[in-house]
């Protein structure tokens, strides 16, 4: 039964502990469970090598049945995120991903204060949302066919640099499609700003599935020529973003404190 | 005095028939011009390099100075991979925001920068690629490249037997306009002028100005312009004069 416990969990401070593993409130599902994890491991709160608690004690904390940890467990180690060694001093450890950009990436969402981000969120809702109010008015079928495919890349982009792009791609030819030289300039700059951190590997404040039902339904409001739909689709996707960037922003926060 | 509507047709056909023979013929002389060096460096057993380009320059520049405010930018594009030494090209001179001085354009061309220009996705690029023929594109946003407001003009260089690129010109949307508002006012009517796609190109009444899309009783119902069979294998056209 315990045969993936082990000493349990003294390499995590009693912050990040409270954070990762606070219990689920809305219930054990499989998914939540392993981004819960997944994110603390692309975000580093979870060290590399890191041992997690007994599966016990996990399922436990997080308020989930041992079962749906197991499954969970099982998600991340087929991501390439946890791996179990059995026997004596086995367990299931944290293997956090390589890639050299996500440490600085976690240093510039560190270093980006809450201000700062929903500054940023609050200028991209005034420019995105505008851009896909207008869009819906101004969009030719043309636009329509062309977003469409960006969604098409998002939606099977693999690489964090692949999803960026096409998420932020997205959003600049919505401002192109709403005639606009202005918007879609500013949205670039933001782009610029925030597209990064919006994909941090491992770490996206919205996953990539729920990034392309969000695109979706701005299309097809600005399909339907329904600018305040779209506006609203769009507002809501970026202010969702933002307010998780936050979240993340506060629990690296609490790890350093 | 007020001309009527077969008049403002006419007059608004040999406009546009003008202005599209003038560009297009500057753009055909650029053309040829890439054809020319591209067989060059080929009969040398090489691959045309950025430099070999950069002989197109004084043409370039000559026909920006000759055409005043009219045109933007003119200049030639590369497909990917035709040059030996970069992989996307352009020599690409233009007046930024219509300033006397010409500059080269300089742009991000990595493709996999979230603002690279992106150009063999645009329509002007694609369009030619794919069809080999002549396109019209816009107004339009030329986002990532000239971030202006913009008609482009372009036509395919085959050289070698396969795809170079193309050789185009620019026109800032706000200045096409501003030809066309003396024929559109000539009428003492409301009058717009429609792209292909129902898309306002010019048009003498606030409700419905340059870049919005025409109420689709509108589209479809208008005279097309320019006449002409020799446009039959230009993309993009025709364009249609409406009155409301």
């Amino acid at each position: 039964m315990d045969e993936a416990g082990g000493a349990g969990s003294e390499g995590l401070t009693a912050t990040s502990r409270h954070v990762i593993f606070a219990p689920l409130d809305s219930g054990g599902r499989v998914d939540v469970v392993a981004r819960r994890l997944s994110e603390a491991i692309g975000l580093g709160l979870l060290a590399d090598s890191e041992q997690l608690p007994s599966e016990v004690e996990l399922a436990e904390t997080l308020n989930v049945s041992t079962v749906t940890l197991r499954e969970a467990l099982s998600l991340l180690r087929h991501r390439g995120l946890v791996e179990t060694r059995r026997g004596r001093g086995g367990g299931s450890f944290v293997r956090a991903p390589v890639d050299a950009s996500v440490q600085r990436l976690r240093t510039l969402l560190r270093e980006t204060g809450v201000h700062e981000l929903r500054e940023i969120g609050d200028h991209h809702v005034a420019i995105a949302g505008t851009a896909a109010r207008l869009a819906a008015e101004r969009a030719s079928t043309e636009h329509i066919k062309r977003l469409h495919s960006l969604i098409d890349q998002l939606s099977v982009a693999d690489t964090a640099g692949d999803r960026r792009r096409a998420d932020g791609r997205f959003h600049i030819e919505v401002a192109a499609a709403a005639q606009s030289t202005r918007l879609a300039r500013e949205e670039i700059d933001i782009q610029g700003e925030i597209g990064e951190l919006l994909w941090i590997p491992f770490g996206e404040p919205i996953e990539r599935e729920q990034s392309v039902e969000h695109h979706l339904v701005i299309l097809e409001a600005i399909k339907n020529g329904d600018g305040d739909g779209a506006r609203a689709a769009t507002e809501h996707h970026i202010e969702l973003g933002i307010r998780r960037l936050i979240d993340f922003h506060l629990q690296l926060a609490k790890r350093d404190a | 005095m007020a001309v009527g509507e077969a008049q403002v047709t006419v007059d608004a056909a040999a406009h546009v028939k003008g202005l599209l023979r003038e560009v297009f013929a500057d753009v055909d002389v650029l053309r040829d011009q890439v054809v020319v060096l591209c067989e060059r460096a080929r009969s040398e057993g090489r691959r045309p390099i950025t430099t070999d380009l950069t002989e197109i320059r004084p043409t370039v520049l000559a026909h920006l100075s000759k055409a005043g405010r009219r045109l933007n930018g003119t200049g030639v594009i590369t497909a990917p991979g035709m040059l030996a030494d970069e992989p996307r090209w352009l020599e690409w001179w233009r007046k930024p925001g219509n300033t006397t001085e010409p500059r080269p354009l300089s742009v991000d061309l990595n493709p996999h920068h979230v603002g690279g220009y992106d150009y063999p996705a645009a329509e002007w690029f694609a369009v030619p690629q794919r069809t080999g023929q002549r396109v019209i594109v816009g107004p339009y946003v030329d986002y990532g490249g000239t971030d202006e407001y913009i008609l482009t003009f372009a036509t395919p260089i085959f050289a070698c037997d396969e795809f170079f690129g193309v050789a185009a010109a620019d026109i800032r949307a706000t200045d096409f306009e501003r030809e066309m508002l003396p024929i559109l006012d000539s009428t003492g009517e409301t009058t717009l002028l429609l792209n292909a796609s129902g898309r306002v190109i010019a048009s003498n009444t606030p409700a419905t100005i340059i870049g919005s899309m025409a109420p689709p009783a509108w589209r479809g119902g208008g005279r097309t312009l320019p006449a002409g069979p020799e446009w039959s294998y230009c993309a993009g056209l025709p364009w249609s004069l409406v009155q409301a």
